[in-house]
């Protein structure tokens, strides 16, 4: 009875100081991520300078997502800024959840040096897609993309060409490098079912020329069967020899770990992994990987894929919340601050920061890479039935890593079953000859 | 006064039950049936709630997915549920056998079911990684070539969830029966050893029979529970490899969270609400048959 | 004799064994808790060990990991405790009285129902209705959609229970002119103690360990509890498996406290209270 009592009277002081007089306090909901820490070592700079406390409302990656989806359309007060994966924006822009940036400061301008990232910031309403014309919705703050992982002192060692460029090079590496008998694996993928697999194949599939649509948001025709895919996955499908056998159930960190402890060769990762390869407490091979841009067919083009986060401003938030959040968005994407979050291990936004003198340093050798991928990157499709693609996409291409199907099986299942369902939501598609 | 209350005693200790069932047990179950003839999607957050009928019903019948899962399920369920029962029963045997009051080991047999599901999900993964994994490791130790892909072959995938399950909840069982055997009064064991009655006749027409209604409790929460398995799978393998371990669980909740369909998400709880309460029937009808 | 001791021995042996295989998972988490993440990916069998893990969720300036602990801990027996009171009463008259208009019936289905239920399919509701009674991101809304959640599992096991108890000493205490609370308290407690001691564990260990309504209806750490803080450890990219041993490790040590004391103090306890005759 007594504790009854005491908890029901504690609950009375939580909530409902924010909207009064000065803001003083901003609460940012977040998943925790390799990048936080770098951010919670950056923010007590700005708590200094303008005396405004931060919080973290922190949620574990599994559940940021259905915590932000069920609170935000309700009109949820308790975050005055947000974070969001990419593939998550369609959702928030469309139904207006967040607050256009120029609706609170109409001066506002993006600083040129933050990378646009596929237009990630602006949603056109009419098209319903990013597109440039858009409106500004919001600033990147982990700019995410793929590198390619390489062991450069193994390619020297065995006479190899470096940066590895096309995916002949990279398999002939593969080839050498190979040891099944330590064993060592001479390339190591990311094959389990859904958005790793597809994750993992997608810069493959658009390094050869290929691509899911003809042309989102104007042609919804599906293409991911033509031959151009096709010529991908097998590509993609050729590796398994020389990489673990088991693919079919390697996740994110079981990769990394496979680069970190020295079994693996090389592997396509995304850079915010970085910190992993130099790390004592989580590496055997300090300083021996070396980073480049995604490896491309002889005929088609490097495509690293995004896999960042944004910050936005809900609606329902009052004014004066809202400049104070702009305000430390502008603060948190300078140069200076970008410069310090990727010296505290995180990865920048601002292409300035990939050309500074951090980049000569050692442990940010990762930086020349992301500087000569930045405007190469390509993203995955902003549309609400993307989950659903990405399962079908995953379900198919796993089956293909295990072996169930061959490469045109799987794309054309893929191709079917993905049709079905925009004609199914009401678009005009079909199958690309 | 006394008087009241000792009259209306039944109602009154029914009552804070009622109360809670009415206010937390009833809303949710109104909006389940509400969205469940819904096609209210994630998109859909804040606004009313719309009537579609039964365009749900059509959607399950294209829905080959589905069937899938339950195919999935029901091997899990069966599988799982009957390998506890045996195993926490001679547990439950064994220990009592031994010792009849004893705490320690009580206590070291549910420690498996203290952990978090999503640590056990996590570790187990660890043990099963082909590479990095214990099993793996030791096997590799003893000779074995190419030891078996635990969590990446179609084949044993669902075999490897099931062993997981099996550990977590097999104290589940255990603690249950052996609570059981503990209830069980003195007198009838002393009629039947004046009687000269062997140990097997004893097992088998006295302690059976009284541990029958606890046996039964225990094997229908279990079932209901396998049904309901989530959390543990959802680390182990999301479903994969294919859909070879994906239970009705992590179906619904990929209908709801990952596609936004919560409307037809709802719809497909209400099926395996109906397909459960459907089983414990026939239970309980085979029950009542033979005894 | 022969056949004694030959049960006694199978039974020793099927334990011995019951209790490597249970003991040898939860004693790799143990072990993979005390590693760095290297050694834990090399998956060796030699490591230097450290308590780095530890000390990072539990020591560290600006973690929250205390702060969910005292949290889980208030509202998993808070809600135990709800629960496992409103259940034994309702567990009791359902069981041995009759109801008009099968009111009884209508209860048990209604648990019956809510307990299929997958959390998933409610969690959209119940999040809203929260919201609405202000019980959001409170101990006190968790502890009660908690008691309710698990009331059925409760109501069920103790039936089994009550029901085992003969009528006949029911009948025979109200005859000596006991109140049916009297009975309650006297009679039925003490001689289910062993079940509802079992009940008790489980219902507790049920909702420690509970996610996703944990993980929806909370949102500061102020209320937050440790499966959604422990599930912040297996981030996007990496699994952070040395913390996340080592709090799973950390978490089932009040599990184990409660264990030890119900099977102590409630079940001693009760049956003392019993009244013989």
């Amino acid at each position: 009875m007594v504790l009854f009592l005491t908890i029901f009277t504690l609950q009375g002081f939580s909530v409902g100081k924010q909207e009064a007089e000065g803001v003083k306090e901003i609460t940012i909901a977040v998943n925790d991520s390799p990048w936080l820490p770098g951010l919670k070592q950056l923010v007590p700079l700005y708590e200094e300078e303008t005396g405004m406390r931060i919080n973290f409302s922190i949620f574990p990656y599994k559940g940021l997502y259905e915590k932000l989806t069920t609170a935000i359309p309700l009109g949820s007060k308790e975050w005055d800024i947000i974070f969001l994966d990419d593939t998550w924006v369609s959702l928030f822009y469309d139904k207006k959840y967040l607050t256009p940036l120029e609706e609170i400061d109409p001066n506002f301008t993006v600083d040129p040096a933050i990378i646009e990232y596929a237009n990630v910031m602006r949603w056109n309403h009419d098209k319903k897609y990013t597109t440039p014309d858009g409106t500004l919705y919001s600033l990147p703050i982990n700019g995410n993309f793929h590198l390619f992982y390489y062991r450069e002192d193994l390619y020297k060692e065995a006479g190899l060409d470096t940066p590895p460029e096309t995916w002949e090079d990279v398999k002939e590496a593969a080839a050498t490098l190979y040891d099944p008998k330590k064993p060592f694996y001479g390339y190591v993928l990311r094959g389990q079912k859904g958005n790793a697999v597809v994750f993992n194949f997608l810069p493959v599939l658009k390094s050869f020329g290929g691509d899911i649509f003809v042309d989102p948001p104007i042609d919804w025709t599906v293409r991911i069967s033509d031959e151009k895919a096709v010529a991908a996955l097998e590509n993609y499908l050729s590796l398994l020899q020389w990489a673990p056998p088991g693919s079919g159930d390697v996740g994110q960190s079981d990769m990394l770990a496979m680069l970190s402890t020295g079994k693996a060769a090389q592997g396509i990762v995304v850079a915010a992994a970085v910190p992993w390869m130099d790390n004592e407490e989580t590496s055997t091979i300090p300083y021996k990987m070396q980073y480049t841009v995604t490896p491309k067919a002889k005929n088609g083009k490097h495509a690293p894929l995004l896999g960042m986060w944004v910050m936005g401003i809900p609606q329902s938030i009052s004014d004066e919340r809202k400049k104070a959040s702009l305000e430390f968005m502008k603060w948190v994407t300078s140069f200076e601050s970008q410069k310090k979050y990727t010296e505290f291990g995180a990865v920048p936004v601002r292409s300035d920061v990939m050309f500074s003198d951090l980049a000569d340093q050692k442990e940010f050798r990762f930086l020349k890479a992301m500087g000569e991928s930045y405007d190469l990157v390509t993203e995955r499709p902003r549309m609400p039935e993307w989950f659903e693609i990405e399962e079908i996409m995953g379900m198919n291409l796993n089956k293909a890593v295990v072996g169930e199907q061959s490469a045109q099986e799987a794309l054309d299942t893929i191709a079917e079953e993905v049709v079905n369902l925009l004609e199914k939501a009401g678009y005009e598609t079909g199958i690309a000859e | 006064m006394n008087d009241f209350l000792e009259r209306n005693s039944k109602y009154i200790f029914l009552m804070p039950a009622i109360i809670l069932l009415i206010v937390f047990g009833f809303f949710p179950i109104i909006q389940l049936l509400r969205l469940s003839f819904s096609s209210f999607t994630l998109y859909d957050i804040g606004e009313k709630i719309d009537f579609t009928g039964f365009k749900n019903v059509k959607n399950l019948m294209g829905d080959k997915t589905f069937g899938q899962s339950l195919k999935v399920t029901a091997t899990f369920v069966v599988g799982v549920v009957l390998v506890e029962l045996i195993l926490g029963f001679l547990i439950a045997l064994a220990v009592y056998n031994v010792i009849k009051r004893n705490s320690f080991f009580r206590t070291v047999f549910v420690v498996p079911m203290m952990v978090p599901a999503i640590t056990i999900g996590m570790i187990w993964r660890l043990m099963y990684n082909t590479e990095f994994g214990i099993i793996n490791s030791v096997l590799r130790e003893l000779g074995v070539i190419s030891p078996p892909l635990w969590l990446a072959n179609p084949d044993i995938a669902l075999m490897s969830v099931m062993v997981v399950d099996i550990w977590h909840w097999t104290p589940f069982v255990f603690l249950l029966i052996f609570a059981g055997l503990q209830s069980i009064p003195e007198e009838p064991y002393e009629a039947a050893a004046l009687e000269g009655a062997s140990d097997s006749q004893t097992f088998r027409f006295i302690t059976l029979p009284l541990l029958s209604k606890t046996i039964f409790i225990t094997l229908m929460l279990r079932t209901v529970l396998a049904f309901k398995a989530f959390d543990e799978l959802f680390i182990l393998t999301s479903g994969g490899p294919g859909n070879a371990t994906e239970i009705i669980g992590l179906y619904i909740y990929k209908t709801a969270f990952s596609f936004g369909k919560i409307g037809y998400s709802a719809f497909l709880s209400l099926i395996t609400i109906i397909i459960m309460l459907i089983i414990s029937g026939i239970f309980r009808l085979i029950v009542r048959s033979t005894s | 004799m022969v056949k004694k001791r030959s049960i006694a021995t199978i039974s020793i042996v099927i334990m011995l064994i019951a209790f490597v295989l249970t003991i040898l998972p939860f004693l790799w988490i143990f072990i993979t808790s005390l590693k760095k993440f290297k050694d834990i990916m090399s998956g060796s069998f030699l490591f230097d060990p450290t308590f780095k893990n530890y000390r990072s969720l539990f020591f560290e300036r600006g973690s929250d990991f205390p702060r969910y602990t005292l949290n889980s801990v208030i509202i998993c027996i808070s809600a135990t405790f709800l629960c496992l009171i409103v259940s034994s009463l309702a567990s009791y008259s359902v069981s041995r009285f009759k109801f008009p208009g099968h009111l009884d019936k209508i209860v048990l289905l209604w648990t019956l129902i809510l307990h299929m239920i997958h959390p998933m399919a409610i969690v959209l509701p119940v999040f809203i209705q929260m919201k609405t009674l202000g019980l959001y991101d409170t101990h006190l809304g968790l502890i009660l959609i908690y008691a309710t959640i698990w009331m059925p599992l409760a109501i069920w096991m103790l039936k089994g229970f009550i029901e085992d108890i003969p009528k006949s000493l029911q009948d025979s205490a109200f005859i000596d002119g006991c109140s049916t609370f009297q009975v309650f308290r006297c009679i039925i407690v003490p001689l289910i103690a062993p079940g509802l001691a079992a009940t008790t564990i489980f219902v507790f260990i049920f909702i420690w360990n509970e996610f996703i309504f944990a993980l929806i209806l909370t949102s500061s750490v102020k209320v937050m509890t440790l499966p959604p803080g422990i599930a912040r450890l297996s981030q996007q990219y990496f699994i952070k498996y040395g913390e996340m041993t080592s709090a799973a490790f950390f978490s089932t040590i009040p599990a184990l406290i409660l264990v030890l004391f119900v099977q102590k103090h409630i079940v001693r306890g009760l049956t003392f209270g019993a009244v013989k005759g």
